[in-house]
């Protein structure tokens, strides 16, 4: 919306995304860090924030470390967010934008730890819940029942409501390999077929091994400022037009499998309010695809009616370039997404690629005159999403 | 012993005695599950634990992957009957998995490895392959939720 000064995104970096990276979850933020202050032209000494995220699966890098690593002399403002990746951007651009501090290093990292137990030894009854969301969903009250993999409920449901098929979710794997033969920071780059999307295992049927992400190392992050100190630095602007999220009553997905679809259509009902534009208007569609069922209902929620994601790829389809264009015109997940870069990126791979391409800097991937672009991140219980526009 | 804590050891020893006891509120009838602090709803402190017959209906289910020569498993999100609003995750059992469908009718059953009871449900029609494990004693149970479940309606 017209008016309102907005926050922009200035630097970004990564670290290798690796199956096996060889160093710690530490060297691969820093790393990814200090990429990003340098992309960004920003001196390291400027650096006042740092927003880290933080939790769910297991801890990833308090921002106290990235501060010593990286040797900034003068922060005064840090905060941590949960995944996905567009949570902490929105804390890190709130901050500048409330002027706690001018710019925000911001940071996501994964890595694929052994799980550890330290405290509450001595009380038996101190334990952490199955589900880290709920405490009332404890081990013994769901393990049993044979898959904490909500998402393959959620898209047995979908496939049983709305007729969708595996084929229909193959388009989205594919599509996502595709785009990501011309992403060199992708973990899997190899093409495939929709057939090789059918001959794939079987994790939790309906769900095979191709509709979900796979653990990696590695870290990603961004600088952000405000739009005007943006004026001063080196790369065209990239401006975040909004944010929007949702958190619905009966948020989780564990027993509540139509609850990812509320959400991803509230969330983007909420985005939408803080901006201008349309989702017609969008050059760029990044749906969450941690699973492609999520990815399914992003999109939904973005351009049809409940259930009609599935006609929607269809016409979208195009067997020449084996790739999605939506409306003839709007691709998406031009880097590959989580399920290409892998599950470091939780969404931040997103912010990153966008960047690339509205700064008409994504090489082999640029999307002629690419001028805006959505990302939609998370599922019921935690989602955030963002529209980046250029400057 | 199973993983449990001070939130949910109430819940989990009604299991270990085949009793499916979910919480109600006593001011406005609100079903309370997983285990809440108080009714979300009227925010009432008075949640009384309520015993029920388990009677079902499958929302969703997957079929995860199991070590070859296992028994295939059905991990099912279950709807509660009588209980509008709550619903388990538990397995399907007594019905060969290519059958199961959405929204088929469920009843609960019980069973036990070295960690604890759990409950289960399987199909309510008696032509399906064979009943939930315990179905026995899920009978028996069900005289005694008649008689708690009246008791529940009564306070509320």
């Amino acid at each position: 919306m017209t008016g309102r000064e907005r926050a922009a995104i200035v630097g970004i970096g990564w670290s290798e995304l690796a199956r096996d990276s060889g160093v710690g979850p530490g060297s691969l933020v820093a790393r990814a860090a200090r990429a990003a202050v340098l992309d960004s032209g920003v001196a390291r000494d400027a650096i006042d924030g740092v927003v880290g995220v933080y939790g769910t699966d297991s801890p990833t890098l308090w921002p106290g470390y990235v501060v010593d690593a990286l040797g900034l002399p003068d922060v005064r403002w840090w905060d941590t967010a949960q995944p996905p990746s567009v949570t902490a951007l929105s804390t890190a651009a709130n901050a500048v934008l409330t002027g706690n501090c001018d710019y925000a290093l911001c940071y996501h990292g994964k890595y694929r730890w052994a799980n550890t137990s330290v405290v509450g030894r001595g009380d038996p009854l101190r334990q952490a819940p199955a589900h880290e969301f709920d405490p009332g969903l404890d081990h013994a009250l769901v393990e049993h029942g044979g898959s904490m993999l909500w998402a393959a409920r959620v898209m047995r449901e979908h496939m049983a409501l709305h007729g969708s098929t595996r084929e229909d979710f193959a388009r989205i794997s594919v599509n996502n390999r595709t785009n990501a033969a011309r992403n060199p920071r992708a973990v899997f780059r190899t093409p495939l077929t929709v057939d090789d999307y059918l001959a794939a295992p079987m994790v939790d049927d309906p769900m095979c091994l191709l509709d979900m992400d796979a653990p990696i190392d590695g870290a990603l992050a961004v600088v952000v400022t405000t739009e005007r100190r943006a004026r001063d630095l080196p790369h065209p602007s990239v401006l975040v037009e909004a944010f929007g999220s949702a958190l619905p009553a009966r948020n989780d997905g564990l027993l509540w499998p139509e609850a990812d679809g509320i959400a991803a259509r509230r969330a983007v009902g909420n985005l939408f309010a803080r901006s201008d534009l349309t989702p017609a208007d969008i050059d760029l569609a990044y749906p969450y695809d941690g699973f492609t069922i999520l990815a399914m209902l992003w999109l939904e929620a973005l351009y049809t009616k409940p259930g009609e994601g599935p006609a929607l790829l269809r016409e979208s389809w195009s067997d020449d370039e084996q790739r999605l264009r939506l409306f003839g015109r709007i691709p998406v997940c031009t880097h590959g997404g989580n399920l290409s870069e892998g599950r470091a990126t939780q969404g931040f791979g997103s912010v990153i690629e966008a960047v690339q391409q509205l700064r008409g800097d994504a090489g082999e991937r640029q999307v002629d005159a690419a001028r805006s672009a959505v990302i939609t991140g998370g599922m019921a219980g935690t989602n955030r999403s963002t529209i980046l526009v250029g400057g | 012993m199973a993983r449990i804590n001070h939130d949910t050891i109430d819940l989990w020893q009604g299991w270990q005695r085949r009793e499916l006891r979910v919480d109600r509120c006593a001011d406005c009838g609100t079903w309370v599950f997983p285990p809440r602090p108080f009714c979300p709803d009227c925010w009432s402190d008075t949640l009384v634990g309520t015993v029920l017959t388990g009677a079902g209906r499958l929302v969703s289910y997957s079929r995860p992957r199991v070590a070859p020569g296992a028994p295939p498993v059905v991990s099912g999100v279950v709807a509660l009957t009588e209980a509008p609003g709550v619903r388990l995750l538990a397995r399907i059992e007594g019905i060969e998995p290519e059958r199961v469908t959405l929204g088929m009718q469920l009843a609960l059953g019980w069973w036990e490895d070295a960690g604890g009871v759990y409950p289960q449900f399987g199909p309510v029609d008696a032509d399906q392959v064979r009943l939930p494990a315990d179905a026995a004693r899920g009978a028996d149970a069900d005289a005694d939720a008649d008689a708690a479940g009246g008791a529940g309606q009564g306070a509320a």
